[in-house]
């Protein structure tokens, strides 16, 4: 597909750079002559320098024929604008990144009017992340299906677990949850286990299922920090954490937030009263104590600072067991603190660019065949996705045993109504079914690319 | 510094070649020629190294701005080598050094010859010389890179350090597809040309001969009086193209892509054909005026356009010796070759829009000491232009004539004239071919010391590459960890 970006700061660009993996025509549109000539001599995408608004410059990076614009520069009204203008010019669908509050509780009406086709809120969506998480804190990650039927989650094999050594089909007569371990990563390499897989500790393994069934199978794994959260701390006292408070507050979650910006913690406080906030440099340790920093749950550590963020995740480790969340605005600290003890990590622009990547697929796909969407896990390695299984798809009425599935593809699950069945060799996939599939492969685009022919 | 991934890179430039020179040994075997065989050995022991040379890619994929200078530096280096080696096994060229000088001629699309009698070599010698001007004209690693998907981003960096101008751009998002597009202008054109000459009449071994050339903007003749016996209609198609290839090929883009009025707007064209208007203007009013009429009017316009054509655009064909012409007129022709075709063509020269960028940048340097706290921006092409890349045209054309006067140093000692000396550095560095007296359009570059023709084969490099890539080759600091 063509697809304009408009905005190449750091989301733009980490959008720009997984669109261009995926092998869709990108142009980039950004102001500072450097930066696209950055961004033109590290991605395969055409640059161009103006203002993304001008159809003249959108003209230069070709709207005419793009399938796709997204707008994510700094300014919520310039990325509208982008977006018409560009919908306007070529015919396009638009995404504007809109992080203003205000705009992002009127989504609908701005759709509406505008036709845009997907308002980005990066500082919801990522809130949302780290939400899930802080609900589940025994998954270092948690991605969602089918409207939450199904999630996955990623754990790490504890050293304590009852099942170590066990084959996945012992494992599996044991448990007693239609749940499933469908990736696993040991040392650094990612395959989709078989029955004769043998659990070790320090495996991160991919599970499978329905909410509860896997909430239940991560307490009989026996995955630490499976304690529910009752207060959270929370560094850095912006929108994010603004959703993030009223979330969890609304879970009767204690919530204490840290800012040394005083104006930045009134607001917070006008906005989310419940929520303790506390106008104190995190930095300087003795609030946090005083505040009780060891018996914190859950230490979501989120204020536009990497380094302090970092530091400040490493010195609550420390101290208590809590669930840590880091985020990490520059795209290089991910593979300098990959040994740190900094919790999960999270950044603005890889879920940002993880949700557009999801709706490029699954756009390119309602065209051909029907991916609802699509989830990168275990470093990129293995992909998750979702699809509408129509009624003439090859794939039904036939028993998953005898279907010739290719390597490194599975059938994980088939969400049929309200069911959520982890399927076994004698189950059969419907038309209307929606299937979750997991693979290591990289050219999967429809449910019969999976099939030997 | 990667010298894995280069070695890789540089062992599929060779398969790439050893592929091409399958097509002169096929001529060959058309003509019965004995000389066809040399081509196939030297092919199949390329294909052999330069497999062997890429049988293991790289582990790291690091590829950064030096790798890609180096890698084209090196490529041409290589493949100018080894193109060189069938003319000696074959023994129409006996000196390696002429072989050499012959073959960097022929790819750097310069068309300067050592050869005194052009006629007499082998019909597939003659091809794969004037298939080394097609090739050399757009670009080897342009062309690899449109066949092969190798590693995405890291392509730009090759194609900024092989393609012409002061600032590469991408036609469209993909690297592979934006050298596809390129080769597609440049094939369709030069079938066009191809079946044009057929239509003049001329014989299919010559007009393909002449479209290698032309297309490639690059020179080469295979009659010794380059393009004099060509009938009138011959000369007017050439001179159309040449002029045509000298264009920024951006434009033929925006035309395919139906954007004519961008494409019409293009400033650097219409500099560009206003120079030449200017030249064949000005060299007419000129040889009317001191009685140096070459017949009639019409005959006169159509050499004094064929000329101009061929300088600007540097490809170095003649009809007319022009040697023999006024000095006014010969300084307009000497001034033709620094300035050079459109960045971004298939010509060489230091490029229109370098030249325009250099004289607005004067303008404003006069307009700053007059006020002397004015802020002014040099626009160009309808957008400001980068203070960055004014200071980097400022540079290249200082490295430029740096290496313009030490190469004339050297080569002086060979004892010819300062004109001799002078027009035949500017007509290598500048990818030209011929320049004045000695080296005018019938004479040649034989008489010269091996020493000069090896200084003149690199300068033909160093003009093709724009300087950077064999600088930064020769830079020790480039192999520094």
């Amino acid at each position: 597909m063509k697809i304009i970006v408009i905005g190449c700061g750091k989301i733009g660009y980490a959008v720009a750079k997984s669109l261009a993996k995926e092998n869709h025509d990108v142009a980039v549109i950004d102001e500072n002559p450097k930066r696209i000539e950055y961004v033109t001599n590290t991605l395969d995408v055409m640059g161009v320098v103006g203002n993304g608004a001008s159809h003249r410059v959108l003209a230069d990076a070709g709207v005419e024929s793009a399938d796709l614009v997204v707008a994510l520069t700094h300014s919520d009204e310039r990325n509208i604008l982008c977006s018409m203008i560009a919908m306007k010019a070529g015919g396009a669908r638009a995404i504007a990144k809109v992080t203003d509050p205000v705009y992002s509780e009127e989504v609908p009406y701005i759709m509406e009017d505008t036709g845009i086709a997907m308002l980005l809120n990066p500082e919801k969506v990522t809130a949302d992340h780290i939400i899930r998480l802080l609900k589940m804190p025994s998954a270092i990650s948690i991605e969602t299906f089918t409207k939450g039927q199904a999630e996955i989650l990623k754990l790490e094999v504890p050293e304590d677990c009852d099942y170590l050594n066990m084959s996945l089909v012992e494992i599996m007569k044991r448990v007693k949850e239609q749940v499933l371990i469908c990736a696993v990563s040991r040392d650094g390499d990612v395959f989709i286990p078989g029955g004769d897989y043998k659990l070790q500790a320090g495996d991160l393994i991919e599970v499978l299922g329905a909410p509860k069934a896997s909430s239940a199978f991560v307490k009989k794994l026996k995955v630490p920090g499976f304690t529910k959260v009752r207060m959270a701390m929370l560094m850095g006292a912006s929108g994010m954490s603004e959703y993030i408070a009223t979330e969890l507050i609304k879970h009767g979650i204690n919530v204490k937030v840290f800012d040394k910006d005083e104006s930045k913690c009134i607001r917070f406080s006008q906005n989310v009263p419940d929520a303790v906030v506390i106008n104190s440099d995190p930095t300087a340790v003795t609030d946090l104590n005083e505040e009780g920093i060891e018996n914190a749950d859950a230490y979501v550590a989120i204020s536009p600072e990497d380094e302090q963020n970092v530091l400040l995740s490493l010195y609550a480790s420390s101290k208590s067991d809590a669930k840590v969340v880091t985020l990490l605005n520059h795209e290089n600290y991910e593979t300098v603190t990959e040994h740190l003890n900094i919790g999960s990590t999270m950044s603005l622009q890889r879920v940002s660019a993880g949700m557009i990547v999801r709706y490029v697929r699954a756009l390119n796909n309602s065209k051909g065949s029907n991916m609802e969407s699509f989830v990168k896990m275990m470093d990129d390695k293995a992909f998750a996705m979702e699809f509408m299984v129509s009624e003439s798809s090859p794939v039904i009425g036939i028993p998953l045993a005898d279907l010739r599935l290719k390597r490194g593809a599975l059938f994980a699950c088939i969400v049929r109504g309200r069911k959520t069945i982890i399927p076994s060799g004698v189950s059969v996939i419907e038309g209307g079914d929606t299937v979750i599939v997991v693979t290591t492969r990289e050219d999967v685009m429809d449910i019969s690319d999976l099939v030997e022919e | 510094m990667n010298g894995r991934l280069v070695l890789y890179m540089i062992g599929r430039v060779m398969q790439v070649e050893s592929v091409l020179m399958l097509l002169p040994f096929i001529t060959g075997l058309i003509y019965k020629e004995g000389d066809a065989f040399c081509f196939l050995i030297v092919a199949i022991c390329e294909f052999l190294v330069g497999f062997l040379l890429s049988i293991k890619k790289a582990d790291s994929n690091s590829f950064h701005a030096r790798e890609g200078f180096v890698t084209v530096a090196l490529s041409w280096i290589v493949m100018s080598l080894i193109g060189s080696i069938p003319f000696i096994i074959a023994n129409e060229i006996t000196s390696p050094v002429d072989a050499i000088f012959e073959t960097v001629s022929g790819f750097t699309t310069t068309g300067a010859s050592i050869l005194t009698d052009i006629e007499a070599m082998s019909k597939c010698c003659l091809f794969w010389r004037s298939f080394a001007n097609w090739v050399g004209g757009m670009g080897i690693l342009v062309f690899v890179m449109s066949l092969m998907p190798l590693m995405g981003a890291q392509n730009m960096y090759m194609m900024k350090a092989e393609s012409t101008g002061p600032s590469v751009g991408k036609l469209v998002p993909k690297v592979k597809s934006t050298a596809a597009g390129l080769y597609k202008i440049y094939c369709t054109m030069s079938f066009v040309l191809f079946l044009l000459l057929l239509i003049g009449r001329m014989d299919p071994f010559s007009a393909l001969m002449a479209t290698f050339a032309t297309a490639g903007t690059g020179g080469f003749g295979i009659l010794n009086t380059s393009c004099a016996t060509f009938t009138t209609y011959q000369q007017v198609v050439i001179t159309v193209f040449m002029i045509l290839f000298g264009v920024n090929f951006s434009v033929y883009f925006l035309i395919i892509t139906k954007k004519f009025r961008a494409a019409f707007k293009c400033e650097e064209m219409r500099w560009y054909f206003a120079i030449i208007f200017a030249a064949i203007a000005l060299i007419c009013f000129d040889l009317i005026a001191s009685g140096n009429m070459i017949g009639s009017f019409g005959d006169t316009l159509n050499h004094v356009s064929f000329t101009v054509g061929s300088i600007i655009t540097t490809t170095g064909f003649s009809t007319v010796d022009f040697n023999q012409w006024t000095e006014f007129s010969k300084n307009i022709l000497v001034i033709l070759m620094f300035v050079g075709a459109c960045a971004g063509s298939t010509g060489g020269g230091l490029k229109v829009s370098r030249m325009v960028i250099c004289i607005k940048s004067v303008s404003k340097m006069i307009g700053q000491s007059l006020h002397p706290k004015s802020v002014k921006i040099i626009r160009f092409e309808d957008k400001p232009v980068e203070h960055e890349t004014v200071r980097s045209i400022n540079n290249y054309i200082l490295a430029f004539i740096g290496f313009f006067v030490i190469s004339m140093m050297i080569i002086s000692l060979d004892n010819y004239s300062f004109t001799t000396n002078f027009t035949a550095i500017t007509a290598t560095i500048n990818n030209i071919g011929p320049g004045l007296n000695e080296v005018g359009p019938t004479g040649n570059f034989a008489d010269f010391s091996d020493l000069s023709k090896i200084v003149m084969s690199l300068d033909m490099i160093i003009g093709r590459l724009e300087v950077y890539p064999i600088l930064i080759l020769l830079a020790p600091s480039t192999y520094k960890k």
